[in-house]
């Protein structure tokens, strides 16, 4: 479906990709949520020489529903010292209230983290460590007789280093569970990251992720070219529809063909698909594969 | 193809699109001769539950409901789908009380149903069976029904992978025991949850049971948008004298 097919922009602003399902059409803004500094959505737009970004990250319905903030979190920085654009892409835990709390944690933190050490794992490592401190901090605080689950956290984690200026350029990747990493080119999609263990393999669908903080955060990273087509940083509320639909990986890989721009980026992310209700962040970086061969 | 896929009642697929998740609910209600008196309640009593859990968008999309009966027989007569798109038969009573029956239609239309749904490119999570009886089991041999179908040991991961989450629901002359053997799994955090009223309030009773479904139905639903589904078991209807209890050991007669 394009811009221009029938069914674009009629739910809420954003176009439908496949049946809508009810919630999209038929459920009201409702009261904001109580967290009063979590906006509803967030867009962000960069770009370098021969690299455009573009990032939204979108609240989803069930939150709207439930009247929860938005638990998707992420965070564009770019390090001058080595020419690096840093990516964290994070997905709160929705049975822990607090999650939210925990993605704005590692967004904000992580970039901190890899200036000072400039690699993926001793990162996490750092940003893991602090997590628990301040989980156990807000654990102690909450009241006596609370519930676990009302002051508990925990979040998702997936992101990208790209040196910019390197030549060839690549892109290191590290992700903690469900969120993902794609490639789209002229090729189509393809997931750069592997898949989250167990999910889908069994007789029945599960979701199973080790997320942060943990005492033995279970994490992967990758090396992968990043001179053509671009790369897409997502959580499970856009990356599972993604892996499950050929209708929305035809109607992302024409919408995303060539960047957007960042109001229309952010209603494409939130596009609606019936039972799909979950918050949607995607982080894209399109490469000009032009001002890249004209660099080297 | 079966019969069952190819029926005129079988689910539309319009509304539907690949990855979709589904929470998958069926509501096996026993329908044997002595419901008799009691039909007119156990029709109106699911009519409200569809009409509830249809008042809310979100799990109406997350949702899909099946109804099952059985006598000395059993049958699908409302086929999976969301509850939106289902219409409810006006359910007549007659013959005995055979569980195996029962068991059985549960595990071939469920069979039939992931199949279909996963060749369809959905998402299928594990059933909620709820189970509805007034009284005892006519085959003597149903409990080893039940486990021969679904029973799944944890450690050695042998059984049905696939097995539902069973909570039963008994009145009038349904036996305490049987009701604890109904529910599933008896291992784990989530266990299977029983209840039983020996309240005379039929009617009441039933609403107060089809309530009870709903509340699960809604709140399960609610879990699964968020991408972390789990069955949330029934609380206890209030204000029918219910006893009521998780699933305890699987008692190998």
């Amino acid at each position: 479906m394009t811009d221009s097919a029938p069914g674009y922009d009629a739910y809420s602003g954003v176009p439908s990709i496949g049946a809508p399902g009810r919630a999209a059409t038929e459920l009201a803004a409702g009261r904001p949520c109580d967290v009063a500094y979590s906006a509803d959505h967030e867009l962000s737009a960069g770009s370098f020489p021969g690299v455009e970004i573009r990032a939204a990250s979108i609240r989803g319905l069930l939150h709207r529903y439930r009247e929860q903030p938005r638990q998707d979190r992420y965070s564009l920085h770019h390090l001058t010292s080595s020419d690096t654009l840093l990516v964290s892409v994070c997905d709160g835990v929705g049975s822990l209230d607090q999650s939210h709390d925990a993605a704005l944690f590692v967004a904000r933190w992580m970039p901190d983290a890899y200036a000072a050490h400039g690699a993926w794992p001793k990162s996490i490592a750092d940003v893991n460590e602090w997590l628990g401190r301040y989980a156990d901090e807000v654990a102690r605080n909450a009241a006596a007789d609370a519930e676990p689950h009302t002051y508990g956290m925990a979040t998702t984690f997936v992101g990208v280093a790209l040196e910019l200026s390197a030549r060839p350029r690549t892109a290191s990747i590290a992700w903690t569970d469900d969120s993902t990493v794609w490639l789209l080119d002229a090729n189509g999609w393809t997931k750069l990251t592997d898949e989250a263990a167990a999910a889908g393999s069994g007789p029945l669908h599960h979701t199973s992720v080790r997320a942060l903080p943990h005492p033995e955060p279970r994490f992967h990273t990758a090396e992968v070219p990043a001179e053509r087509g671009a790369l897409f940083v997502m959580t499970d509320g856009v990356g599972v529809p993604l892996e499950s639909g050929a209708d929305v990986r035809e109607a992302l890989a024409e919408w995303w063909a060539t960047p957007p721009d960042p109001f229309t980026f952010g209603r494409q992310v939130g596009f609606a698909r019936r039972s799909h209700m979950d918050d949607r962040t995607v982080v894209g970086i399109w490469f000009d594969e032009e001002s890249s061969r004209q660099v080297r | 193809m079966t019969e069952y896929e190819e029926g005129p009642e079988a689910v539309a697929t319009v509304d539907t699109v690949a990855g979709q998740l589904v929470m998958p609910f069926y509501i096996i209600c026993d329908v044997s001769s002595s419901m008799s008196g009691d039909m007119g309640d156990l029709n109106k009593a699911l009519n409200d539950l569809v009409n509830d859990i249809m008042r809310s968008p979100v799990v109406d999309d997350l949702v899909m409901l099946s109804v099952i009966t059985f006598g000395s027989t059993a049958q699908t007569v409302v086929k999976l789908a969301s509850p939106s798109s289902i219409t409810l038969p006006t359910l007549t009573s007659g013959g005995g009380t055979v569980y195996g029956a029962a068991f059985r239609e549960y595990d071939r239309a469920f069979t039939a149903d992931r199949a279909r749904l996963k060749a369809e490119g959905k998402k299928v999570y594990r059933p909620c069976v709820f189970f509805l009886s007034d009284g005892a089991p006519g085959d003597r041999d149903y409990k080893q029904t039940f486990r021969s179908l679904f029973a799944y040991d944890p450690e050695t991961r042998q059984g049905n992978k696939a097995f539902p989450y069973v909570v039963s629901f008994g009145f009038r002359d349904a036996p305490e025991q049987v009701m604890k053997d109904v529910a599933y799994p008896d291992f784990g955090k989530s266990r299977g949850r029983w209840f039983l009223s020996r309240s005379n309030r039929i009617g009441e009773l039933l609403k107060s049971m089809t309530d009870s479904i709903g509340n699960t139905v809604l709140s399960s639903g609610n879990s699964a948008g968020a991408g972390m589904p789990q069955i949330i078991p029934p609380t206890v209807p209030a204000g029918q004298d219910m006893q009521f209890g998780d699933a305890g050991d699987f008692v190998d007669d």
